[in-house]
C-alpha cells in the first residue's frame, strides 16, 4: 500500500510540476539541434548517443529531477535557485510539499 | 582483486592524462611551478621558505600537494604530465582505500570490488584524478583518517584528519564538526588523541588564511539561515548529484553530473540499509557543511568528503543485484569516454586555459615588447610553468589592455577574440601573427602584432598630431 501511494505521488507531483513544461520537453529548439549535430559529428558512435530521441529523454529527465529537487520546494523563491521563477513556480510547488515528505517518510 | 581495482583506476586516470583535460588551468600550474622552485630554490614564487600555503594569487592554498608533486617533478622534469601524475596516483590510491573501507563497513568480499569500481569510474573522481590536485589529495587523507576512525584508531585517524586540513582549506570546517560527532556517537573520550590533534591544529588555527572564506561566503546577510539551509539542502538535492553538472564549468564533465544518473535508483534502495549505520549518516550530515556556507550554488571540490558516504549509501543499494550492477558500471564507461574524451575538449576549453602554451612558445624568442591580455585570469603563471623562468622577462607584461596607450606602441599584443574582436583588429591596425584554434575549430587565443605609424596617419590631420605623439 505505501508503495502504491509513493507512486501514486511522485507521479501527480511530477505531473502538476511539468504541466507548463511539457511542451518543452518534446519541442526541440535550433540551439539544441545545432548542439546535437555538432556533437554527433565529432565521434564515433555519436548518433546513437546523440540523436532527437535522447534529447527529448534529457528534457525529460531534466523535467523529472527538477521535481524531486527538495530546494524547489522549500527554496523556490530564494533568488539563487530559480533565476527563470514564476508565481506559478514559487506557489503551485507548496501543495506538493506533502508528497515530498511522504516519500522522505517512505524512504526512511 | 585489489591488484584490478587499482589497474582500472590507473588505467581510466593515466589514459591522454597530459591532453585531457585539454590546456592547462592556472591553480595546476600554480601548484606545478611552486612545486618545481620549492625543488630547485627551496622558495616558492613569492620567496617564502617552505611555505605551509602558498601566496599562489593571493589565494593560499595549502603548499602540501606542492611537496607531493615535487617527486614525479624530480622524475620526469617540470611538465603537465609529471603535475597530473601526483593527482592521477593519489587518486587511484584513494579508490584502493575506499574499497577496503567499502569491505570494512559491509563486511563482503563483493563490497571491495563493486566500491572500489564505483569510485574509480566516478566521474567527479577522474576529472578530480586528473586535473582538481587540491581536493583529491585532501580527500586521500581524509578518507584514510575516517577509515582509521572506523577500525576505532583513534590516534591514526585524528593525525591523518588533522593533515587533511593541511591539504585542502575547506576540510577543516568539516573535520572540527566531525570529530565532535564521533566523540558523541562513540561515547569515548580519546584525551591523548585529541590533545595530539589539538597541537597538530595550532599552525593551522594561528597562521591559517581565513580571507579566502570570508571572501566566498555569503555572510554576512539579513537571512542567515534561509541561506545556510537552502545550500545546505542542495547538497542532498538528486538534480544536484545525479542530473545537472557542477555549475563551474572547469570542475564539471560536459552532460554528467557527480554520478551517473541511473545511480539515482541504487542511492534510493541504499537509504534504508544504512540507517544502522550511523558512522556513514554522520559523515553524511557533516561533509556538505564547508560548501553550504560558501555562495556557490553547488560545489563539487569543496565538498569532495562529501563523496564517500554517497558513494557508500549508492553501494548499499548495488549489492542488491551486484552483478547487475556492476554490469552497468562497465556500461557506463561509455558515458565517461564520451563526456571526458569527446565532449570536454569541444566544449571546456576556454575553462581550462586552452591554447597559452603554443602562443607561449611562439613568442619565448620575440625581441619585441608582449602585451598579454588578463580577462582569462592570472595567466602569468602559464608562462613561468612552460617557459620555466624564475620570473617574467622584461619585454612580457600580463595586464588588462589599455587602448589609448597599447596601441600606438610596436609591440605584440596577446588576446582572446573576446579581448579584441576581428572589427577592433582592423578599425586599429592589428596584424595577426599567429592564432590558436580549439579542437572545434574556433579561435582560442591570438597574437596580434601593432602597426602605430598606420594607426597614426588613420587620423584627420588635427588630430593626428596628438594621437601620435602617444607613441
Amino acid at each position: 500500500m505505501a508503495k502504491k501511494i509513493i507512486i501514486f505521488a511522485l507521479l501527480t507531483g511530477f505531473l502538476v510540476t511539468q504541466i507548463p513544461r511539457i511542451r518543452q520537453t518534446y519541442s526541440l529548439s535550433g540551439t539544441d539541434i545545432l548542439l546535437i549535430n555538432q556533437r554527433r559529428s565529432s565521434y564515433v558512435g555519436g548518433r546513437f548517443l546523440d540523436n532527437k530521441a535522447t534529447a527529448v529523454l534529457n528534457n525529460f529527465m531534466d523535467n523529472f529531477f527538477e521535481s524531486i529537487d527538495p530546494n524547489r520546494y522549500l527554496f523556490s523563491s530564494h533568488p539563487r535557485e530559480r533565476p527563470d521563477k514564476t508565481a506559478y513556480n514559487i506557489y503551485i510547488t507548496w501543495p506538493i510539499l506533502i508528497w515530498l515528505l511522504l516519500f522522505l517518510s517512505f524512504l526512511f | 582483486m585489489a591488484f584490478i581495482i587499482l589497474v582500472v583506476s590507473l588505467l581510466v586516470r593515466l589514459y591522454q592524462l597530459p591532453s585531457v583535460p585539454v590546456g592547462f588551468y592556472v591553480d595546476e600550474a600554480a601548484q606545478g611551478y611552486n612545486a618545481y622552485l620549492l625543488l630547485t630554490t627551496g622558495r616558492d614564487e613569492h620567496n617564502h621558505v617552505l611555505p605551509l600555503y602558498l601566496q599562489s594569487f593571493g589565494t593560499y592554498p595549502p603548499a602540501l600537494f606542492a611537496y607531493f608533486a615535487t617527486v614525479p617533478i624530480k622524475l620526469f622534469g617540470l611538465s603537465v604530465f609529471s603535475v597530473r601524475l601526483t593527482s592521477a596516483v593519489i587518486g587511484s590510491v584513494t579508490v584502493l582505500v575506499f574499497a577496503i573501507l567499502c569491505q570494512f563497513v559491509f563486511s563482503r568480499r563483493s563490497a571491495f570490488l563493486l566500491g572500489g569500481l564505483l569510485l574509480a569510474i566516478n566521474p567527479t573522481h577522474v576529472l578530480f584524478s586528473r586535473g582538481i590536485h587540491e581536493p583529491t589529495l585532501g580527500l586521500l587523507i581524509f578518507l584514510l583518517g575516517v577509515t582509521f576512525l572506523y577500525r576505532r584508531c583513534w590516534t591514526r585517524g585524528l593525525l591523518l584528519l588533522s593533515l587533511s586540513t593541511y591539504a585542502y582549506q575547506p576540510q577543516r570546517l568539516i573535520v572540527y564538526p566531525l570529530i565532535l560527532g564521533l566523540v558523541f556517537l562513540f561515547r569515548k573520550k580519546p584525551i591523548l588523541p585529541l590533545i595530539l590533534f589539538g597541537l597538530t591544529q595550532l599552525p593551522n588555527l594561528l597562521l591559517g588564511p581565513s580571507a579566502r572564506l570570508s571572501a566566498l561566503s555569503w555572510w554576512p546577510t539579513p537571512h542567515p539561515i534561509r541561506e545556510f539551509l537552502s545550500q545546505y539542502l542542495a547538497y542532498f538535492s538528486p538534480r544536484n548529484l545525479f542530473w545537472l553538472p557542477d555549475p563551474d564549468l572547469q570542475r564539471s564533465l560536459p552532460q554528467l553530473s557527480v554520478f551517473y544518473s541511473w545511480l539515482i535508483i541504487p542511492f534510493v534502495w541504499g537509504i534504508p540499509k544504512i540507517k544502522k549505520h550511523a558512522f556513514i549518516i554522520l559523515l553524511l550530515l557533516v561533509s556538505p557543511l564547508a560548501a553550504a556556507l560558501t555562495r556557490d550554488p553547488f560545489s563539487t571540490s569543496r565538498a569532495s568528503p562529501f563523496l564517500i558516504p554517497l558513494n557508500l549509501i549508492i553501494l548499499a543499494g548495488l549489492l542488491k543485484k551486484p552483478k547487475l550492477g556492476a554490469v552497468l558500471l562497465i556500461i557506463s564507461t561509455v558515458w565517461l569516454y564520451r563526456s571526458l574524451f569527446v565532449l570536454l575538449p569541444l566544449e571546456r576549453y576556454q575553462a581550462w586555459n586552452y591554447g597559452y602554451e603554443t602562443i607561449f612558445a611562439s613568442l619565448k624568442s620575440t625581441p619585441l615588447p608582449i602585451v598579454v591580455d588578463t580577462s582569462s585570469g592570472p595567466v602569468y603563471i602559464l608562462y613561468l610553468f612552460f617557459t620555466k623562468a624564475q620570473a617574467l622577462p622584461a619585454n612580457v607584461s600580463f595586464r588588462s589592455l589599455v587602448w589609448s596607450q597599447d596601441i600606438y606602441k610596436k609591440q605584440i599584443i596577446v588576446a582572446t577574440p573576446l579581448s579584441v574582436s576581428p572589427n577592433q583588429a582592423q578599425e586599429h591596425f592589428l596584424q595577426p601573427l599567429m592564432s590558436v584554434y580549439s579542437p572545434g575549430h574556433q579561435i582560442v587565443l591570438t597574437a596580434y602584432s601593432t602597426d602605430p605609424v598606420a594607426k597614426c596617419h588613420s587620423f584627420p590631420d588635427s588630430a593626428k598630431i596628438e594621437a601620435c605623439s602617444r607613441q
